[in-house]
């Protein structure tokens, strides 16, 4: 177990996180969603409490319990004021150590799951990001939705999850967030009956990623008809959050697309006005990590806002930042920092982000120096090692009508199509 | 204990209109006699700080026929002034580690800076400066209007549920402030021209229309005498026009819409309490008891025990001539829309029937209590609701007044709102089918 925290007198409340390697990229082949699955049963009622009274007892003490499950990890978030902090340990220990696995709760579980994947397939933006991380991670367990597939849902069974939980909710790799007005002392005193009895589990071997096999522009276009406007994402992977090419990359990256005043963001919006958001991101996790570019034109401007900026991002290869633009993000960043600690529960947040992703654990008090340590040389050497502009990932959610001008865009190694309402496990 | 600010240690025309202890830390408000007010909220924790200029015009200060002037307005500030070029604004802030951003409601329009403190001096001269000193182009409104175009076609024409909101809201408040969409409709986003533009700023951007609210590692005598230098020389506006306070009698409409969606929805509107109105702190009361907690009413009636929905969202938006409730019911398969309705008016007849216990009312002031606090860590946060209840209100002491607001709050209270707001009321009501469903005329 790795345990932060962060003392604050003044809060009168404590803020609890707990994280587990327990992501979608550990779901068997043909039980896509189990991680998931698994994170929100934890919920659903304990060996002494149904559904019902575990939320009302949570409840009552303030608490609105928060479960999130990425590719990497599973995470659940419990807070309360200070003074209910005993009886939130009593149910914490309820909810880690004495799970039920009720048959009925999970088919009920599955229900809302399916209305919650259909809702997201509605809105673009979601469903675009869905297929971008399917289209990147093609056939790897990195790859499929957090929520996995109608089909490989319906497969799940209480053993799936119990088996899963049991391998994968232990001590050893439980990483452990506090922040608020209670001293780590007191709290470990007070959680002793959770943290003391965590089961060991096993060591988990996680599989090398496959590597994305396309050469040339690998082009998804995921039709919705009657659509106006589309969504476009272009991307690649890029490295995972302890390579030493990440700071480089991610000054590279926030130069490029990540402030108002960007060269991709004036270019496209400033000066064309093709799209409300536009951005470049740089994202990285324990294992992987992706670069991405995002808009959203009308579907006129489409095919002309993705040639500028392949081009402009061909162009940050060959050449890397100017000096000026590398000394406005490193004037930019440093200045940032306050903020990512402004308040405890923002400086909980960072140093359990970099204990996630692997970073050095010096990482937050030399973010400054890292920053300050990138050169035009150093980031040119980092986009240029991670950044191949001629094998994006570029996948567009909108109108068919858009499938013969992208079809015909130059460098396209292959190209595909897919109806939004797509989605079936594919055999690997 | 810091020592107080008095109004002599304050620059010549900055008066000290009132203060309030909270904690260590001290609010206080002050008036320049060219009517800008200022809310200066000192906490010296982390070395940030927020500042936020507000001004008393939204959606709900246009002609229904001009909509959208507000939002594209808000775009247009970030452009060009006398003394500085297109771009350079948000290039110096910037260049110094500030973000910036801004957001149009139906009552304001607010503009904001997260910075490190140390450049205070520098953001109060560039947030007078595009105040007083704005320049408007052609070429700028043209670029400004696509983007606009684009975020609509974003928000509304692309999205199932921004469209029913515009519809919804349409059919609820009609030709009421509220009736048209915040960011317009699209053939009147197309027809603002130029001079629209200049006569838009003359009017409602002066600080007299104005408020700032500052929080963070700041001294308040150092926001005044900045202020003062700043500010002071601008001149007052000539009065900006305020929409009424009237009265708005709902018709209780119905309509049915096809739209790109896999699953059906009910969409509700009721009438609910304005800003400022007593109910509104019930309310917060009943977010959690009907739908904004796991256990609460309506999720554990109609999602879990009789799976009639796959989810059920609703909120209350106190605005400053009309509050609305919302709902909107995502039905599970093979349930009719009027089903997901009836049942939720059975929920509703019940919540009425057995009351609410204690211990229920207890947790839901815990949960509002806990979210309070969290909510107000952020200098950002603190500076929103500062600003948000002054300009709607003209009482910013709201913010601070919440939990003792709470604490009076009684079961019998939650039990006649809910009678009266959702029982006695008739909402405005759409039925969204998945497209290619029958929808009757």
């Amino acid at each position: 177990m790795r345990q932060y925290h962060v003392l604050n007198q003044s809060m009168g409340f404590v803020a609890t996180s707990w994280s587990f390697p327990a992501g979608s990229s550990l779901d068997p082949p043909g039980l896509e969603g189990l991680a998931h699955l698994s994170a929100e049963l934890a919920l659903r009622g304990t060996a002494r409490k149904s559904r019902e009274e575990l939320a009302r007892e949570l409840e009552f003490l303030g608490c609105s319990p928060a479960v999130e499950v990425g590719v990497e990890s599973a995470h659940f978030g419990f807070e309360c004021p200070t003074r209910y902090l005993q009886q939130l340990a009593d149910l914490l220990h309820e909810v880690f150590l004495e799970p039920t696995y009720d048959q009925e709760e999970l088919a009920r579980l599955k229900r809302q799951l399916f209305g919650e994947m259909a809702e997201l397939k509605d809105n673009d933006s979601a469903a675009s990001n869905l297929f971008f991380g399917q289209a990147l991670y093609a056939g790897d367990p990195y790859g499929h939705p957090i929520r996995g597939y109608q089909k490989s849902v319906e497969r799940i069974s209480v053993d799936d999850i119990r088996a899963f939980r049991q391998a994968h909710y232990a001590r050893h790799r439980l990483l452990l967030g506090v922040a608020g007005t209670c001293e780590q002392s007191e709290f470990n005193q007070r959680f002793e009956t959770v943290l003391g009895h965590f089961p060991q589990g096993q060591a988990v071997e996680l599989p090398a990623l496959l590597p994305h096999a396309v050469d040339g522009l690998d082009v998804l276009l995921v039709t919705r008809p009657g659509r106006t406007q589309a969504q476009v994402t272009i991307g690649q992977r890029a490295v995972p959050g302890n390579s030493p090419y990440f700071t480089p990359l991610r000054l590279a990256t926030v130069g490029f697309g990540g402030t108002f005043t960007a060269p991709l963001v004036r270019e496209i919006r400033e000066k064309r006005g093709w799209s409300y958001g536009v951005s470049a991101s740089l994202l990285a996790g324990r294992r992987s990590g992706s670069f991405k570019m995002r808009f959203a034109p009308k579907n006129s401007d489409v095919l002309p806002a993705i040639k500028l900026s392949l081009k402009m991002l061909n162009a940050l290869v060959q050449s890397g930042p100017t000096e000026k633009n590398l000394q406005f993000t490193k004037r930019f960043l440093v200045q940032q920092y306050p903020f990512l600690v402004e308040t405890p529960l923002a400086r909980l947040d960072q140093m359990l982000h970099i204990a996630a992703t692997g970073k050095p654990a010096d990482y937050l008090e030399t973010y400054c120096e890292r920053v300050q340590a990138v050169t035009v040389p150093s980031a040119l050497e980092a986009v240029q090692t991670v950044l191949s502009p001629g094998r994006q990932t570029i996948v567009v959610l909108g109108d068919p009508s858009l499938e013969r001008p992208l079809a015909k865009l130059a460098g396209v190694g292959r190209f595909r199509t897919l109806s939004v309402e797509w989605d079936q496990d594919v055999p690997r | 204990m810091k020592a107080g600010v008095r109004g002599n240690s304050l620059p010549p025309g900055c008066r000290l209109v009132a203060s309030r202890t909270i904690g260590e830390q001290r609010i206080y408000h002050l008036q320049l006699e060219n009517g800008l007010q200022l809310l200066v909220w000192e906490d010296s924790q982390s070395p940030v700080a927020a500042y936020q200029t507000w001004f008393r015009v939204g959606s709900g200060h246009e002609q229904p026929t001009r909509s959208g002037m507000a939002h594209l307005f808000e775009h247009l500030m970030f452009k060009e002034t006398k003394k500085r070029k297109a771009g350079e604004f948000d290039r110096i802030l910037e260049t110094n580690g500030i973000e910036t951003n801004a957001a149009t409601s139906l009552d304001w329009t607010y503009y904001k800076e997260n910075l490190p403190s140390q450049h205070l001096a520098l953001v109060m001269e560039l947030e007078a400066d595009r105040m007083q000193n704005m320049i408007l182009s052609q070429s700028q409104l043209d670029t400004e209007r696509d983007v606009v175009k684009n975020e609509r076609l974003l928000r509304v024409d692309n999205d199932p549920d921004g469209k029913t909101q515009e519809v919804m809201y349409h059919m609820h408040f009609g030709r009421h402030p509220y009736g048209h969409p915040t960011i317009g409709w699209m053939k009147d986003i197309l027809a603002i021209t130029l001079d629209d533009c200049l006569e838009f700023h003359r009017r409602y951007y002066a600080p007299d229309n104005a408020l700032i609210a500052v929080c963070g590692d700041v001294q308040v005598q150092q926001v005044a005498a900045l202020a003062h230098r700043y500010y002071g020389p601008i001149p007052r506006g000539t009065g900006a026009p305020q929409p009424r306070l009237r009265r708005h009698v709902p018709k209780g409409l119905y309509k049915q819409m096809a739209l790109p969606v896999t699953m059906g929805k009910v969409q509700l509107l009721y009438e609910g309490p304005n800003a400022g109105h007593a109910d509104t702190t019930v309310f917060r009361i009943l977010s959690e008891l009907l739908w904004g907690a796991e256990s609460s009413l309506l999720r554990e009636q109609l999602l879990h025990r009789q799976q009639l929905v796959t989810d059920v969202m609703a909120y209350h938006a106190p605005f400053r001539l009309a509050g609305a409730i919302e709902f909107q019911l995502n039905l599970a398969p093979d349930v009719t829309h009027e089903t997901a309705f009836v049942a939720l008016q059975q929920s509703l007849r019940e919540f009425v029937a057995k009351g609410v216990t204690e211990k229920e009312l207890e947790g839901a002031k815990n949960r509002v209590e806990m979210g309070y606090h969290r909510s107000l860590l952020p200098v950002g946060s603190r500076a929103r609701g500062l600003g948000h209840w002054q300009t709607t209100l003209g009482d910013w002491r709201q913010l601070t007044q919440i939990l003792q607001r709470l604490g009076g709050v009684t079961a019998q209270q939650c039990v006649s709102c809910v009678q009266r707001y959702l029982l006695d009321a008739k909402p405005t009501r759409i039925d969204v089918m998945p497209s290619g469903a029958e929808v009757a005329e």
